[in-house]
């Protein structure tokens, strides 16, 4: 699964931001996605830079993501 | 977060030189049109985030900080313009001095550089929305809801968030069409499986039926299930010096495609409905355009870290104004993106034609080595590969627009002479002796065993894209969900918010008002109440000056979720002349009661209004600048409260011409603010130039009038200690007036500007006096008052300040 590594501007992020990847990460696991896919994906989100469409879609590619969705 | 101290300007857009003692409080710098306040609120703007908000924006494309920062006499000079702020941090109390150079404007010094107060600086610094100004009030009404959605997003710092969801958004997009894609893929092995099989589909009967049957032939054991590690080559055995084409299949093959290429209208089919797709774009460059643009965009937008910006290297305020505008900039294109919609199914289906004739061409090349004219076989590489460079001109969206023109004609058509050299392969063929049956069923076997594995393959790809595509369709979901009920819940906040300042702001005949925000994919709708009628847009029904008035309450409940407990400090550009003129004093106690620590710096026009905000307490005399009118040599002209420490300054440096002027200067400030404190009247004079000895005069004559009525009143009422406070005043003004008459030439423009008059500091110290001196006539001495006195223009009743510690009864007692 391709990485995205949050960095330093992670502690700036706002209470709204907070909230969200919070609620994020429930939803995700509601939805059957394991905690490595989870964490990814919040890790992701708490990017400075927001990963692109493709990165996105190469980490939900990976086999972690799709066989804890099949499961 | 910080509050100001004090601001220091030199050399920057309309003022060459000016310190504004703003005392951590609120502050209100009033004066007419064009006297230089907006020089103010650019210079804090601009020190606090290295930008100018009113050079940024729609319209301002020609003008720049570097290049229209500067004092227009300086402007080949940026490092002589500059901007110093004293701030205090208000976590620890500690201060420093911000400054910023408009040559580095990117970057600012902060003296000392102290760790605490430079956190608190940049959090001032990404929230450039501190600074207000009047135009910017009503885009939060008025706007349309995608493009309101964006501004109060970036406001609210919510631009990530919307960018996070795009970017999920593309991925499920984009999983979407490899599903597709691996479907149309897994359609033409399967057919070409199914083809090769003779039978009417790849369910496991069929296949196993024509598989078995040939294994049969060979002797070899038959299969009962159809797997996917079924080897239908299993148990044979090769021979060698045998052909490895059957027969049965390449005649048919090579059947199917020499018909295929007689008649190639199915592909003609296709290609019309692309084009007719196409002909609905006025202007493909432009679409084009517009999507190389909003692909550009939205890569910037994902790769924006900074105050750069990634496409153009221009530096902005903050990260947060940057990707605002390149998201402003992509609904633009949004039109273009629905066009792309529609171009979808008829390009893929176009493709996919091409691509089912590509592979028939391609299954008959074995036949063709072995049976076929020895230019054959080179022929269907030649289309083969033609007919793959045409489908890849195809292969997307942008491709297609650029590609339109390959319409025209069919690019598909075999080369010349695959016809005839095709039709006598299928006579080769045809006049072949049969294969022996086991030549027939090996070769047979072979082909559909290189067949199925291509139908495996395509089959787990499909499967992987379905899964993938379910994954990336939860993850959005999830996160819209997540994203959604946060913001319903901000927003419903703000709403909250928005309509109790609006309705108390209104309470006369709007106190029930209520507002509704509701956020919805990407867009956000704004209605408020219309006198409990129903809930209608902002500017349905409600005046322009209503309207404002909802800009900067919504302005208000924003910056209060935004920043909570750090919304200490705003600077508000004449935003407070949108308030309807029957509504100041509620505007006032709003900020009072709503925002008791908040640092408002508040520029107006009005100065009804200056003096609203001091009655109101939002701001004390002493916190107030009054600019009485500009030039261009001088800048802003302004009565400022420490003129007489700089004028010492001035004199210990023995620079008499320097502190002459700022006397001259500040008399002519003074006095004009004095002849409207105290209702004298000046002559009139058409071309507004009016001369210092013009309120001087004035001023002298109204204040002897007062002081005569005072006494009067005193003798009414036979009051001693009346008549001796009088008297005492009248002493004291003869002698100030005498000196002041006496020295008045000292600060004449003609003797300064004159080679012969070389004053010494000792010549001018009396002028400066008597100046001082003058002036005191008229100033209350509290110093936490220290406002001018003032009295009623028409029928005066009292001489008074505004802190009550000088009062002076001007109404005699009426006789009986």
């Amino acid at each position: 699964m391709p990485r995205v590594e949050p960095d330093s501007d992670n502690l700036t992020a706002t209470p709204l931001e907070h909230q969200v990847s919070e609620a994020f990460a429930s939803k995700l696991r509601a939805a059957g996605l394991g905690e490595a896919t989870v964490a990814e994906l919040v890790r992701s989100f708490a990017a400075r830079r927001t990963p692109s469409a493709e990165v996105l879609l190469e980490a939900l590619k990976s086999p972690s993501s799709t066989e804890e969705a099949a499961e | 977060m910080i509050q100001l101290e004090h601001l220091h300007i030199e050399e920057f857009r309309g003022i060459r030189n000016i310190d504004i003692p703003l005392g951590c409080e609120s502050f209100v710098v009033h004066g007419p049109n064009g006297s230089g306040k907006s020089g103010v609120v650019d210079a804090i703007d601009f020190a606090l985030t290295g930008n100018i908000r009113r050079l940024a924006g729609q319209g301002t494309r020609e003008v720049s900080v570097p290049q229209h920062a500067p004092h227009v006499s300086i402007r080949d000079t940026p490092s002589a313009s500059s901007v110093s702020l004293t701030v205090r941090d208000l976590a620890t109390g500690k201060t420093a001095v911000l400054k910023r150079s408009v040559e580095t404007f990117s970057r600012y010094t902060l003296t000392p550089d102290d760790t605490d107060v430079r956190v608190a600086v940049e959090k001032a610094r990404v929230h450039p929305e501190l600074t207000l100004s009047r135009r910017d009030i009503i885009q939060y009404v008025v706007s349309p809801p995608t493009t309101r959605a964006t501004q109060i997003q970036a406001l609210l710092k919510l631009d990530k968030l919307g960018a996070f969801r795009a970017n999920l958004g593309g991925a499920m997009r984009k999983a979407g069409n490899e599903v597709n894609a691996s479907k149309t893929n897994l359609t033409t092995v399967e057919n070409n499986f199914r083809a090769h099989l003779g039978t009417a589909d790849v369910e496991a009967t069929a296949v196993l039926t024509a598989i078995n049957e040939r294994r049969q032939t060979l002797g070899a054991s038959e299969f009962t299930t159809l797997l996917p590690t079924t080897d239908f080559m299993m148990e044979v055995t090769a021979e060698s010096g045998t052909t490895t084409v059957n027969l049965v299949g390449a005649i048919a093959e090579t059947s199917a495609l020499a018909a295929s290429l007689a008649d190639l209208t199915y592909v003609d089919a296709h290609r019309s409905t692309l084009s007719v797709e196409l002909d609905k774009a006025e202007n493909g460059n432009a679409i084009l355009l517009a999507i190389q643009r909003r692909g550009l965009l939205e890569t910037g937008l994902a790769a924006v870290t900074d105050e750069a910006c990634p496409l153009c290297g221009l530096d902005w305020p903050t990260p947060e104004a940057l990707r605002a505008h390149i998201a402003e900039e992509i609904t633009q294109s949004e039109e273009a993106r629905q066009f792309l919609a529609g171009l979808e199914t008829p390009r893929e289906s176009y493709v996919a034609a091409i691509n089912d004739l590509r592979v028939e061409v391609s299954r008959v090349i074995p036949a063709a080595e072995e049976f076929g004219d020895r230019e054959l076989p080179q022929l269907l590489r030649t289309w083969s590969n033609a007919l793959a460079a045409h489908a890849n001109e195809f292969s997307t969206n942008e491709r297609t627009l650029r590609s339109a023109e390959e319409l025209s004609v069919r690019r598909y058509n075999a080369p010349d002479g695959t016809t005839e050299k095709l039709t006598a392969l299928d006579a080769r063929l045809s006049a072949l002796p049969a294969q022996s049956a086991t030549v027939d069923a090996r070769t047979f076997l072979a082909l559909a065993n290189e067949r199925w594995t291509q139908v495996k393959l395509e089959r787990e790809r499909v499967e992987q894209a379905i899964t993938t595509g379910e994954v990336a369709d939860a993850v959005y979901e999830a996160y819209c969900q997540a994203m959604d009920e946060a913001l319903n819940s901000l927003y419903y906040t703000v709403q909250e918010d928005f309509s109790r300042y609006y309705g108390q702001l209104n309470a006369d005949d709007e106190s029930t008002f209520s507002a509704r925000l509701t956020p919805s994919q990407g867009s956000l709708a704004f209605e408020v109440d219309f006198y409990g009628i129903d809930m209608f847009p902002p500017n349905a029904y409600h005046s322009e000056g209503h309207q404002d008035g909802m800009g900067v309450c919504l302005y208000f409940a924003l910056m209060k979720q935004t920043l909570g407990d750090d919304f200490r400090l705003a600077i508000l550009d004449d935003v407070v002349m949108s308030v309807d003129v029957n509504h100041r004093l509620r505007f006032c106690e709003l900020l009072k009661s709503e925002f008791p620590h908040v640092q408002f710096v508040i520029t107006t026009h009005d100065i009804v209004w200056a003096r609203q905000m001091q009655s109101a307490g939002l701001i004390t005399g002493k916190q107030q600048a009054r600019f009485y009118g500009w030039s261009v040599d001088d800048g802003p002209l302004y009565e400022r409260s420490d003129i007489w420490d700089r004028i010492e300054e001035d004199l210990a440096k023995d620079d008499v011409n320097g502190a002459a002027h700022k006397l001259r200067r500040h008399l002519e400030a003074a006095a004009a603010d004095i002849a409207e404190a105290i209702g004298a009247s000046v002559q009139y004079r058409s071309d507004a130039r009016y001369d210092l000895s013009d309120f001087i005069a004035a001023v002298k004559g109204r204040h002897g009038e007062l002081l005569k009525k005072a006494a009067n009143a005193a003798n009414s009422y036979s009051d001693a200690v009346a008549m001796a406070k009088v008297q005492a005043l009248r002493d004291t003004r003869a002698t100030a007036l005498h000196d002041q008459e006496g020295e008045a030439w000292a600060i004449n423009p003609l003797v300064h500007n004159s080679d012969w008059a070389n004053l010494s500091v000792n010549d001018f110290r009396p002028a400066f006096n008597s100046a001082r001196e003058f002036l005191a006539l008229f100033r209350c001495e509290n110093e936490s008052c220290g406002g001018w006195i003032h009295s009623e223009r028409h029928s005066p009743e009292s001489l008074r300040c505004d802190c009550g510690n000088y009062f002076v009864n001007l109404s005699a007692r009426q006789a009986n």
